[in-house]
C-alpha cells in the first residue's frame, strides 16, 4: 500500500464514522416506528378497555336499541373517526363504522372468538392501512365482540418522511466525516511534513542544523529530539571523517613535496652519476615511507569501518612475543641495540587472531627501536596480572630512548600526533603507529598507558599494555 | 640575496637550502616560529620563506608579530593545504605571496625573486599613522586603541588617505578613489564628508591628523 497516512487516517475516520451513523439511524428507524406502533397499540387497548368499562357497568341497559344509541352518539361525538365495531352473541351489528371495506374486516374479524385479550394487528382496508384489535369482552354473562381500529396513513406519512430524511442525511453525514477527518489529520500530521521538509533541508554540508522543538512535549517532540540525536552523531563523524581526510592528505603532501623538490633540483643542473644516485636514493626512501603512511591509513580506515575480520581464536601471546622479536631483531642490531624478553614458561591465551596481536607487539618494539640511542636496551615482559590488573595478561616494553616530552603524552594517541622530540629524532614516521596500536587493543577490550616513571624530563618509555584472558 | 628560512622539517629544509645556495643565495635557516622572529629582529633579510605548520607559534603567527613590530621584508608562505581559508588568512595578517606544496622549485625561486625586486612593502598591515590603525581585512579603525564607526564611505576616504599618509591628495584624485570618476560629486560634498570624518577621528583631545591643503586638497600625516 503507497497510500500517505494522512489518506489512511482519513479512511480509517470515514469508515468508523459511517458504520456509527448506520447504526444510529438504523436504531432511529427501528426505535420510530416502535414507538409509533406502541402508542397506537395503546390507545386502541384504552378504547377497548373503554368499551369493556362501558358494558360492564350496571347502569348500562344491554338492550339493542339502547346500546345502539348509545354506540351512535359516542360515534357523532368523535366524528367518525373512533373505529368502533360491537357485535352480540347473536351477531347483531350494534356499532359499526361507516367506511369503505369495513364489512370484509368484519367478516375476518367477526367470528367471536373466546380470548379476551386485545393483539393488534394491521390490516388493509381498501388499500388503506389500519391497526386493528379485537377483544371479547363478558358483560352480565353476555359476550360482545368489540373491534376497534385507527388509520395509520398519517402516521405512516410522518414515518416516512423521517426515514427518507435519514437517507438523504447519511451520505451528507458521510461527506461531511471524510472532510472532517481529512482535516484533523491533515492538522495531526503538519509537525510531520515540518520535520519531514526540515530533514529533507539537511545534507552534508549543513549537519550543524538542528530542527525546531516543538513546545509539547508529545511525540513529535520526541522524534525531532530524536533525529537531533542523530544529526549530532552524524555531525560529529562526519567531522571526524573531514578531519582524517584532512590530515591524511596533509601527510601525504610531504613526502609527494620532497620527491617533486629532489626531481626538480636534480634536474635543474648537470650533476655527476653519484649525485643522481643520491638523489634516487632519496626519492626511494621518500616513496617507501608515503607507501608505509599508505598501509597505515587503510588500517586505520579498516578499523573505523569495522571491516577488519576480528578473530575470536585463541592467540599465544607468548609465541606472537617470540616472533615478533625475531622480526625486531634485525634493526635492532643495526642500531647496536640489544634486546631482552622475560615471557612466561607456559602459554598465555588471549581472544582475537595472530596477525593483529603481532602488530601490536611490532608497533610497541619498533618504536621502542626507532627512539632508543645506540647500544640502549629494549625490554619486553609478558606477565599474568595481578591485583586489578588480575584476569590479564600484561605485555610491557620499555626503552631508555629520547622518550616523551611530558607536556605531549595527553596526544600521543591522535592521529597523525608526533612528538617534537620524535620529529627531531626520526623525520620520517607517519604518527600512525599508536593510534593503530590504541584501536587494536581497544577491540581486544584491553588497556594501554605510557609513561616515563623513572625520570621527571620524560626519557626512557614504558608502554604497559593489558589484554583480558582468553575465558 | 639573502633569505630566511622557516621550515620544521629538516629533510625540506635541507633540500630547499641546497637549491637557494646553488643560485647563489644566502640562507639562514631556523626550525621554530619563536626562532624564526627572533632572527628576524636582529638581521636584515630579503626574503623570508615561511612554512605555516611550525610547532607551537604558526606561520600565521609569526607573520602576524612580524608586521605588528613594523618589520616589512617580504613574506613568502609555504601551505601544505591549499584551502582558500588558510591563503586569505596568510595574505590579510600581511604576506606577500603563498605557494602551495607540492611545488615546483624554479616557479619558489622565480616567486623568491620577484618579491626581493619589489623589496619591503611600504605599507603596513594594518594601515598606520600615528595612532589611528585601519585594518582593511577587518574594515575596523581604532585611534590609540579605541574603536571608531565609520560609515562605508567615510572609510573609503580614510583608506585612500591613509594608503598615501605624508603625500597631498588632490580633491579630484580623491573623489576620483572613493566614489569612482565617473561620478558627478561636489567639492562641497566632498569637503562635508571630511568634516564629518574629522569629527570622528581627530576628536577627543588627541592631535590632529587629517590635514587641509588650502587650494588643493587634503593630507594625512602624524602631527610633527
Amino acid at each position: 500500500m503507497t497510500l500517505s497516512i494522512r489518506a489512511k487516517l482519513t479512511a480509517w475516520y470515514v469508515g468508523v464514522l459511517t458504520v456509527i451513523t448506520l447504526a444510529f439511524a438504523g436504531a432511529s428507524w427501528w426505535l420510530s416506528t416502535q414507538s409509533v406502533m406502541r402508542a397506537t397499540d395503546a390507545s386502541l387497548q384504552a378504547r377497548v378497555e373503554g368499551v369493556r368499562a362501558f358494558l360492564q357497568n350496571p347502569r348500562t341497559r344491554l338492550t339493542v336499541e339502547s346500546l345502539r344509541d348509545e354506540f351512535g352518539e359516542y360515534a357523532e361525538l368523535t366524528r367518525g373517526e373512533a373505529l368502533l365495531e360491537v357485535i352480540d352473541e347473536s351477531g347483531v351489528v350494534l356499532c359499526r363504522p361507516s367506511i369503505p371495506g369495513w364489512a370484509d374486516l368484519s367478516a375476518v374479524e367477526s367470528p367471536v372468538e373466546a380470548a379476551s385479550e386485545v393483539r393488534p394487528h394491521d390490516r388493509l382496508l381498501v388499500d388503506q392501512p389500519f391497526r386493528v384489535a379485537s377483544a371479547q369482552v363478558v358483560a352480565h354473562d353476555r359476550p360482545y365482540h368489540v373491534t376497534v381500529a385507527a388509520p395509520m396513513r398519517p402516521a405512516y406519512t410522518a414515518l416516512n418522511r423521517f426515514h427518507r430524511l435519514l437517507l438523504a442525511l447519511l451520505p451528507l453525514l458521510i461527506a461531511l466525516a471524510g472532510v472532517g477527518g481529512y482535516w484533523v489529520s491533515r492538522r495531526a500530521l503538519a509537525p510531520v511534513d515540518r520535520v519531514t521538509s526540515a530533514v529533507q533541508a539537511i545534507t552534508v554540508q549543513s549537519l550543524d542544523r538542528r530542527l525546531d522543538l516543538p513546545r509539547a512535549n508529545d511525540e513529535l517532540r520526541r522524534l525531532a529530539t530524536t533525529f537531533n540525536d542523530v544529526l549530532e552523531r552524524l555531525e560529529v563523524a562526519v567531522a571526524d571523517i573531514v578531519r582524517f581526510t584532512a590530515d591524511a592528505s596533509h601527510e601525504l603532501r610531504t613526502p609527494v613535496s620532497l620527491i617533486r623538490t629532489t626531481t626538480d633540483l636534480a634536474l635543474r643542473h648537470e650533476r655527476t652519476p653519484d649525485e643522481y644516485r643520491r638523489a634516487l636514493c632519496e626519492i626511494r626512501d621518500h616513496a617507501e615511507h608515503m607507501s608505509e603512511l599508505v598501509s597505515d591509513l587503510l588500517a586505520l580506515a579498516r578499523a573505523d569501518a569495522g571491516i577488519e575480520p576480528y578473530g575470536a581464536s585463541p592467540v599465544d601471546v607468548t609465541e606472537t612475543a617470540a616472533q615478533a622479536i625475531n622480526e625486531i631483531s634485525d634493526a635492532a642490531a643495526s642500531r647496536s641495540l640489544t634486546i631482552s624478553a622475560t615471557v612466561p614458561d607456559a602459554s598465555v591465551f588471549v581472544t582475537g587472531d595472530q596477525p593483529s596481536l603481532k602488530r601490536l607487539l611490532l608497533i610497541l618494539l619498533e618504536n621502542a627501536v626507532k627512539y632508543s640511542r645506540p647500544a640502549g636496551e629494549v625490554r619486553l615482559r609478558v606477565e599474568t596480572g595481578t591485583g586489578p590488573e588480575h584476569g590479564c595478561v600484561v605485555v610491557a616494553v620499555c626503552d631508555d630512548g629520547i622518550g616523551i616530552d611530558p607536556n605531549e603524552r595527553s596526544k600521543l594517541f591522535e592521529r597523525f600526533f608526533r612528538g617534537s622530540r620524535a620529529r627531531q629524532h626520526a623525520p620520517d614516521g607517519t604518527g600512525l603507529g599508536l593510534a593503530i596500536a590504541q584501536a587494536i587493543v581497544q577491540r581486544y577490550r584491553g588497556e594501554m598507558s605510557i609513561t616515563s616513571p623513572d625520570r621527571s624530563d620524560g626519557t626512557g618509555c614504558h608502554v604497559r599494555v593489558t589484554l583480558p584472558f582468553r575465558s | 640575496m639573502r633569505i630566511l628560512l622557516v621550515e620544521d622539517d629538516p629533510r625540506m629544509s635541507a633540500l630547499l637550502d641546497r637549491g637557494f645556495k646553488e643560485e647563489g643565495h644566502v640562507v639562514d635557516r631556523t626550525v621554530s616560529g619563536a626562532k624564526a622572529l627572533e632572527t628576524i629582529g636582529a638581521e636584515e633579510f630579503d626574503v623570508v620563506v615561511l612554512d605555516v605548520m611550525l610547532p607551537e607559534l604558526d606561520g600565521f603567527g609569526v607573520v602576524r608579530q612580524m608586521r605588528d613590530r613594523g618589520n616589512r621584508t617580504p613574506v613568502l608562505m609555504l601551505t601544505a593545504r591549499d584551502a582558500n581559508a588558510d591563503v586569505i588568512k596568510g595574505l590579510n595578517l600581511g604576506a606577500d605571496d603563498y605557494l602551495t606544496k607540492p611545488f615546483s622549485f624554479d616557479v619558489l625561486l622565480a616567486r623568491v625573486n620577484a618579491l626581493a625586486r619589489r623589496g619591503p612593502a611600504n605599507q603596513t598591515v594594518p594601515l598606520r599613522v600615528a595612532d589611528l590603525t585601519l585594518d582593511v581585512s577587518r574594515h575596523s579603525v581604532t585611534r590609540a586603541g579605541v574603536v571608531i564607526t565609520l560609515t562605508r564611505t567615510e572609510f573609503g576616504l580614510l583608506e585612500y588617505l591613509m594608503r598615501r599618509a605624508g603625500r597631498v591628495v588632490t580633491r579630484q584624485a580623491l573623489i576620483a578613489g572613493v566614489w569612482g570618476a565617473d561620478r558627478d560629486v561636489e567639492d562641497n560634498t566632498l569637503d562635508a564628508f571630511v568634516k564629518l570624518l574629522r569629527q570622528k577621528v581627530d576628536s577627543a583631545g588627541r592631535p590632529a591628523l587629517i590635514q587641509t591643503i588650502r587650494g588643493v586638497g587634503y593630507m594625512i600625516r602624524s602631527g610633527r
